[in-house]
């Protein structure tokens, strides 16, 4: 893998943290996430264990990208916890799009706790050619 | 109106890693401290979330429950041993494909020791929104037997 395959995605589309959050209302875990690139298109897959497919929001707000996964998962009475590595958290992910996506055309898929969105470039990034008259 | 030279906004992007000398040392430190100090964060990376799947452990009166983390399973990669006390929950998932690398799979193997006796042929598990419940019903307690001793 090339150094700039390496680090191109992370620069056009990257998480961003608000400090708000951090200290506001309700906390979040970050969930686990690839983010791949094609001359077309950037891939993102989020992996969002023990996320129902119905408790998956996907928002577009102000160039960010916001994937919430609620865990609506709770011990059914009688199961005493012996030992947890999971977390409890609902999981969120932000990602800066910085505008190089076409955001009307984002597609999303979710199967077994990933979720994979085709995030599409946006025009002016794609390589073009003007013709001369 | 001025006329300036055009330049792909791609091609820019390109460029300011090379205009900063630092952006792609500073993206390196932030891969390196995430794969390092991940875990302690609440940020799991990628590798730890897959070749070391989270697990859980629950018990109730007759049961022992393990919830395994495995998203983006096939049911048939799906691996579950039990032998000698250990359950050994091991699998490959496929990934993305990656431009002209093909498919990519990723092999995890997790072992855990079950607390107690469990009955091996009865274990029952089940695989839903990416993850694993593996139960194992506790083995019938061996009571203590009284034995009579005859005094002569």
């Amino acid at each position: 893998m090339s150094f700039f395959s390496q680090i191109l995605p992370f620069q056009s589309v990257r998480p961003t943290t608000r400090p708000a959050e951090a200290n506001g209302e309700k906390e979040y875990a970050i969930p686990a996430y690839e983010v791949k690139e094609s001359t077309e298109a950037f891939g993102l897959e989020i992996f969002l264990p023990g996320v129902a497919k119905d408790a998956v929001e996907i928002n577009v707000d102000q160039g960010e990208l916001v994937v919430t996964g609620s865990r609506a998962w709770k011990a059914p009475e009688g199961w005493t916890e012996i030992f947890r590595e999971s977390s409890q958290l609902d999981l969120r992910l932000r990602l800066d799009l910085n505008d190089v996506v076409n955001v009307d055309k984002i597609n999303a898929e979710f199967e077994q706790g990933v979720l994979r969105v085709t995030l599409p470039k946006a025009e002016a990034l794609k390589p073009r050619r003007i013709g001369v008259n | 109106m001025r006329i300036v030279r055009y330049q792909y906004p791609r091609t820019s992007v390109a460029r300011s890693a090379f205009l900063n000398p630092w952006a792609g040392f500073e993206n390196e430190i932030d891969r390196l401290v995430t794969s390092a100090f991940g875990s302690l964060l609440g940020e799991g990376t990628t590798a730890t979330t897959l070749s070391h799947p989270r697990v859980d452990l629950y018990e109730d009166k007759d049961h022992f429950h393990y919830r395994v983390e495995l998203p983006g399973l096939k049911r048939d990669d799906i691996q579950l041993e039990m032998g000698d006390g250990v359950l050994s929950i091991s699998g490959t998932r496929k990934g993305f494909e990656r431009d002209g690398a093909g498919e990519q799979t990723t092999s995890f193997t997790r072992s855990v020791s079950v607390p107690a006796r469990v009955q091996e042929d009865k274990i029952a598990a089940r695989y839903e929104d990416g993850v694993l419940t593996v139960t194992l019903p506790k083995a019938e307690e061996i009571k203590p037997k009284r034995i009579a001793i005859q005094v002569k």
